[in-house]
């Protein structure tokens, strides 16, 4: 990957709940047009990380800046420069999609073409659905729409591939990577191992509030390796999932 | 300032719509109102302006005049005769079971024709001690019938009379304080019910919460809202007007526009 300049800096950052600290003194930075993935058990500190660079939660220690704003004192200018994808997307009932995508273009001060919008996610069809209408995965390509419609820097999600099926999860890896081959910088959560191992540049790993490993996958792997870890090795061609998608088509259904 | 309005008239135009997808909301909003102006328009309406008593009447004289008696009050709208009351432990029955306001009896004496010359008698009005204020107003009915028959017969100039006339104003009927009340419920309905209980729904969900990662400020969201409310508001209590006016035959007093202003800020006041 060829060097970019950092777009998230992130020093020392805490926060605390009656006293305790979930989020103890971290640090890191994302690069322009990375995908970041932040890893970790339930209860590690992922999404208030996350929380805390959308600007939703007040920051008790440190700094975040991005793209040169302090998060904590710019809030607004920050908000027109991410997008976020919360962990289940949820809209107001009775509204078409075509009406969804122009409220949150508004909601930015911008006028969109929403249909094209929905064209490039193939949910034209769908424009004068109501979204309570769609599948799980549709659902969730049409957030990632609405969060992309006034054209972010950074894209945050939090743990996007939770509760879909395989074909979905796969059709939304896919969407994730067009995401950031248009240029936009990923930050994203999740407990699925294959899911950061595939898609992230690099990863940190998060336990207990604090960062204990950040580095691309490949070289984590390769610093456990190093230490003399082995497994017993069962290698097959294909697995279950693999038999799902070949069987119900990966591409077509979501 | 284009651009800061724009999320504004957005929000609302796409919120006056979902809510006319919405058939709970359309149901709340119009036709619960309208239910209750049905009701209360039934109870309070146009047909009960004028007074009525429900009376029986036992003429015990077989006098002439006594006939034409009766068949003046039975053709007399303001008394509703229980022909089927034919004694009176069948009135009495009837009043203690408040099926009757009052018992008119015409004695066997009543219309006799006197030595002057003229029919003579004195009618009774029985009623219950719990309808002492019907039967009194009965009487006084019944007594200025007999003085203009006694004028007839004897003929007395009065030195002291009395006349009505209309001040050509009309008056507010029933109907129309009962709709004002109304008015006030269905406001209290948009302006409370409504989003008192959307709010909370979209919080739970988490709604709110993706508004606020985005650049929309609270005040945007809140006028679109206000706006929309506005215009759902106005159009459900100008349903209301239309058929208080055409059915029920509402008294329209004063400014429609002051009206809606009027109701735009207790609808506000609701909201807030």
């Amino acid at each position: 990957m060829k060097q970019a300049k950092p777009i998230v800096v992130v020093k020392s950052l805490i926060k605390k709940y009656d006293g305790k600290a979930v989020v103890d003194g971290i640090s890191f930075d994302v690069k322009e047009g990375e995908i970041f993935g932040i890893l970790g058990p339930n209860g590690a500190g992922k999404t208030t990380t996350l929380e805390m660079l959308e600007t939703l939660r007040p920051i008790d220690g440190g700094s975040a800046m991005l793209d040169g704003l302090d998060v904590s004192t710019n809030s607004n200018k920050v908000k027109g420069l991410i997008g976020v994808q919360p962990q289940t997307p949820s809209f107001e009932e009775k509204t078409k999609l075509v009406e969804l995508l122009e409220f949150f273009s508004a909601a930015y001060g911008e006028k969109v073409d929403a249909m094209k919008f929905l064209r490039d996610l193939q949910l034209e069809d769908k424009a004068k659905s109501y979204v309570e209408n769609l599948s799980g995965g549709q659902r969730q390509r049409f957030s990632i729409a609405a969060a992309l419609v006034h054209g972010p820097k950074v894209f945050f999600l939090d743990e996007p591939t939770t509760g879909l099926d395989p074909q979905a999860r796969r059709n939304l890896w896919d969407l994730i990577q067009e995401v950031r081959d248009r240029g936009v910088t990923v930050i994203m959560t999740t407990h699925y191992m294959d899911e950061a191992e595939l898609l992230c540049d690099r990863v940190a790993v998060m336990d207990e509030g604090k960062i204990i490993a950040l580095d691309t996958p490949k070289n984590l792997v390769k610093a456990l390796l190093s230490k003399g870890f082995t497994k017993s090795q069962h290698v097959e061609q294909a697995n279950l999932e693999d038999v799902f998608i070949d069987l119900t088509g990966k591409a077509l259904r979501d | 300032m284009k651009k800061a309005l724009l999320p504004v008239f957005t929000f609302a135009k796409i919120d006056i719509r979902r809510l006319f997808r919405d058939k709970l909301a359309i149901f709340f909003t119009f036709v619960f109102p309208l239910l209750f102006l049905f009701v209360f328009g039934g109870i309070f309406g146009r047909n009960n302006s004028s007074v009525s008593f429900n009376v029986a009447f036992l003429n015990r004289s077989d006098s002439q005049f006594a006939k034409q008696f009766e068949q003046m009050g039975q053709k007399d709208k303001v008394l509703k005769i229980d022909s089927r009351v034919k004694t009176l432990d069948e009135a009495q029955e009837k009043m203690s079971r408040g099926e009757l306001d009052a018992t008119i009896i015409l004695p066997a004496d009543f219309g006799q024709v006197g030595a002057k010359g003229y029919p003579t008698g004195q009618a009774q009005v029985l009623y219950n001690k719990s309808n002492e204020q019907g039967g009194q107003t009965l009487a006084s009915i019944l007594n200025s019938i007999f003085e203009g028959i006694n004028a007839k017969f004897v003929p007395v100039e009065k030195p002291f009379t009395v006349t009505a006339k209309s001040t050509a104003k009309q008056g507010l009927t029933q109907f129309d304080y009962v709709f004002a009340g109304l008015l006030g419920f269905s406001l209290l309905g948009a302006g409370i019910f409504g989003p008192t209980s959307v709010f909370p729904k979209l919080k739970e969900r988490g709604v709110l919460r993706r508004y606020h990662t985005t650049t929309l400020k609270v005040w945007q969201y809140f006028l679109g809202n206000v706006i929309s409310n506005t215009f759902v508001g106005l159009m459900s209590i100008a349903t209301m007007f239309v058929v208080g006016l055409t059915v029920f035959g509402l008294n329209m007093r004063g400014n429609y526009l002051v009206l809606g202003l009027w109701c735009r800020w207790g609808q506000l006041c609701c909201l807030v």
